[in-house]
């Protein structure tokens, strides 16, 4: 069967992170090369280890049970995705509008005092509980905004934010809908935070993707949200999109349930299957967002990857040292980082990275650098072997 | 929008009765799904009866009633008066449950891949298997890479969860097992299915109170009309754990119908031409003509007028065979494929789930008719 090449184009997005609450503020952060991971946890744990915090003040969405930050968190990228997109009618219209949101923690009843409070007294609050079963991001955010159209919360571990894009560019050019919300969304959890510590996975300094001295990641927190627009559906309303997603790739490795492939065999596949969507050849990405999350295993098999793609070299950089790792939001907002690169013909440097170990065959940028070209990748991997591969086009 | 008609290439199922179809065929059809035991209670649905006249109100506020202490924060009073009154039982707390018996979990072959597993993960992969093998002969030319997997859930596998917060709880944050950590998300099944298959295409976990599969049906139809991959393996997955019950208890009404259970079906989907096809399926708005309507009894109202039904239409539900959580439609699905068989041999069957997107709320089952139903 053919694929079908035809693009999605991308209307507005939404960015909010340690690295700052919305485009502007992340690209100020990335300019001065300088991040600012938190020494403090929001909660309670006996775990020392930075952390990327959101400062910023999120909506308060009232009405809507006690929402959770995840949740608030995507309201805050939503809004600025909306006003960007200039989409402004997107609330309550009577058109098909698909949501489609990836997450971890959101979709989980990681509340440990509910759970404890269980285990003491056999009988807990149940307001937990209602909350969680409200706290569907999909849901939750074709609900406040009264649409009508199909709603996917993806729970693909870290790709997650990267696997909702492609679902909802696909449900555009299938024609279940004209306009789709799509990224991902996660907060700060004690649970999770428990969990990667308990892989051995957390560095108890800033993170150093590449790095030869890399001892692995940090969480973060934050939401990437992007409206999705046919080019038929924007043509409609007389909006020039600047944006678009020229292609994607979804593979697995089928090799371990935490750990990549060691030569990367997935994330070769979706790296190559959103080439072909889009009929480009290597030579035209500019660059790549790579997932990078400063793991020994993570970053050795995207560098072999990127070295075996592209032989005649790439440049690739790592934004975990600006936001620590969103889980499911990093996905959405590597997307949106990769779009602004191309939008400001510069990446940032890959905070972190010094020297070039040995077991690498291939180097991130150190500091600011010029890019030119219309094409550029964001790649994210994930637990279960999942890779997934977001292509984005400048078109103006 | 219509997406293009997918068909079944095999089924495979881990359910309260049993895992190897034939039997549940049987089963289904000698209506001997219900709970046997002497001493449980009735079964609170109408298993196995026609369904055409059920007195509950519609709408999914049923599902959260209870005493007063117990409802939803969020619902104001005046919603509640607008409900009818409930009786009450004694069995509220003691809801009955149809789990999945510990010997139908067991495999030989897969056991070894499956030490670290938990029961979540463990239905996922052997019905996943069953459905693999069970389309094999429709899967011989078609490369790895070219088979994607979605799994759908509610809750995930909140009970491996729930032993990671004991190890919080028990031992420090910083003490817990990384084993019960990397087990407790939602993609663990996912990772396991496609290491042991070999699957190498897209691999989706998703989550969805109410309607993940129709959702996953619907996302396997673009992949396929696409051409990103030339076979899905979709499929459902829940498992009941006895937090979740716990709550179930005092948060749902046990005579409203609704029987917690536990289980996992899959399919594997093909595009509508492909060879050794038994049944085809698709998600639609106006399916047209059907002979059997298959109902989640909580959302009752048989609000189905789009359906057109034929003159030998029946309402029914395998819900007290399979009992009810978020992969209910799943369960719907394989019974209908199930009931393609002799005996009863029927040709169109459609499920309905009202809540779901409108697009998607309706799976429509149409039988093959030269297909002898081996994949089955």
């Amino acid at each position: 069967m053919a694929i079908n090449r035809s693009t999605v184009g991308i209307a507005g997005v939404g960015a909010i992170s340690a690295a700052g609450n919305g485009a502007a503020a992340t690209l100020d952060t990335f300019r001065s090369g300088r991040p600012n991971p938190a020494s403090t946890l929001p909660f309670e744990s006996s775990i020392d280890a930075p952390t990327f915090q959101v400062s910023a003040e999120l909506p308060e969405l009232a009405g809507h049970y006690n929402a959770s930050r995840s949740l608030r968190l995507t309201i805050a990228a939503l809004t600025e995705a909306i006003e960007a997109s200039g989409l402004n009618e997107l609330v309550g219209c009577t058109e098909r509008v698909g949501v489609c949101l990836g997450t971890t923690v959101a979709s989980q009843l990681n509340n440990v005092a509910f759970y404890d409070a269980y285990r003491t007294t056999g009988r807990p609050p149940l307001e937990p509980v209602y909350d969680y079963l409200h706290a569907n991001l999909a849901h939750a955010v074709g609900d406040i905004l009264t649409l009508h159209g199909p709603r996917m919360t993806v729970v693909n571990a870290c790709s997650s934010g990267a696997d909702a894009i492609g679902i909802a560019a696909s449900w555009i050019r299938n024609g279940l809908c004209d306009l789709a919300i799509a990224g991902g969304a996660d907060e700060l959890n004690r649970v999770a935070l428990a969990g990667f510590w308990s892989l051995g996975v957390m560095s108890q300094q800033p993170c150093t993707p590449f790095d030869r001295d890399r001892a692995g990641l940090n969480l973060g927190e934050g939401a990437g949200v992007v409206i999705l627009e046919s080019h038929a559906h924007a043509a409609k309303r007389g909006a020039k999109l600047a944006f678009e997603i020229a292609g994607f790739g979804n593979a697995c490795d089928a090799h371990h349930l935490t750990a990549p492939h060691p030569e990367g065999r997935g994330l070769d596949a979706a790296v190559r299957a959103a080439m072909k969507q889009a009929n480009v050849a290597p030579e035209q990405v500019a660059f790549i967002n790579a997932h990078g999350t400063a793991t020994l295993d993570n970053d050795r098999a995207e560098a072999k990857v990127f070295d075996r793609l592209f032989t005649g070299g790439v440049k690739f950089l790592s934004t975990k040292g600006y936001t620590g790792h969103t889980l499911g939001a990093a996905g959405g907002l590597e997307a949106i980082f990769t779009l602004l690169g191309l939008r400001e013909g510069w990446i940032p440097a890959s905070v972190g990275f010094q020297n070039k170990p040995d077991d690498l065959a291939a180097a991130p940028i150190s500091a600011r650098t010029e890019i030119a070209g219309e094409y550029a990748l964001s790649t994210s991997l994930a637990f279960g072997g999942n890779n997934a591969a977001v292509l984005i086009r400048r078109l103006a | 929008m219509t997406l293009p008609t997918v068909s079944i290439l095999g089924a495979g199922a881990i359910t309260p009765i049993g895992r190897d179809l034939p039997k549940i065929a049987a089963r289904l059809h000698a209506k001997s799904g219900r709970i046997e035991a002497d001493d449980a209670p009735p079964a609170p649905s109408t298993l196995e009866e026609p369904n055409s006249n059920l007195p509950l109100p519609s709408g999914e506020r049923a599902g959260v009633r209870g005493e007063t202490s117990d409802t939803d924060p969020h619902i104001s009073p005046t919603d509640s008066e607008n409900l009818p009154p409930l009786p009450t039982s004694p069995l509220r707390e003691e809801r009955q449950q149809l789990p999945v018996d510990d010997a139908t979990i067991t495999d030989a072959v897969l056991g070894k891949w499956l030490r670290r597993a938990d029961r979540y993960t463990k239905m996922a992969v052997l019905a996943a298997a069953d459905a693999w093998e069970a389309a094999k002969p429709a899967l011989a030319d078609v490369p790895l890479e070219r088979i994607g997997l979605i799994v759908a859930t509610g809750f995930g596998p909140h009970g491996r969860g729930f032993k990671f917060l004991d190890g919080v709880l028990d031992c420090g944050d910083s003490a817990a097992l990384p084993t019960d950590f990397s087990h407790s998300v939602h993609g663990a099944p996912a990772g396991y299915i496609t290491e042991i298959l070999g699957l190498r295409g897209p691999s989706l976990s998703i989550a969805d109170f109410v309607c993940g599969f129709e959702q996953a049906v619907q996302l396997a139809q673009c992949w396929l009309a696409e051409g990103g991959c030339d076979r899905v393996l979709v499929g459902a997955v829940e498992e009941l754990g006895q937090v979740l019950l716990h709550c179930a208890g005092r948060m749902l009404n046990y005579d409203q119908r609704i029987t917690p259970s536990e289980g996992a079906a899959f399919f594997m989907l093909g595009p509508a031409e492909a060879s050794g096809a038994i049944a085809t399926l698709t998600t639609a708005e106006v399916p047209g003509k059907v002979d059997l309507v298959l109902l989640d009894q909580p959302v009752v109202g048989l609000a189905t007028p789009h359906l057109q039904p034929s003159e030998t239409e029946v309402h029914w539900s395998f819900n007290a065979s399979f009992g009810h959580h978020p992969g209910t439609a799943a369960f719907q699905i394989l019974g209908g494929l199930l009931a393609m068989r002799p005996p009863i041999a029927i040709d169109n069957v459609a499920t309905f789930r009202p809540s779901c997107d409108p697009a998607a709320a309706t799976l429509l089952l149409r039988k093959i008719t030269s297909s002898p139903t081996a994949g089955v």
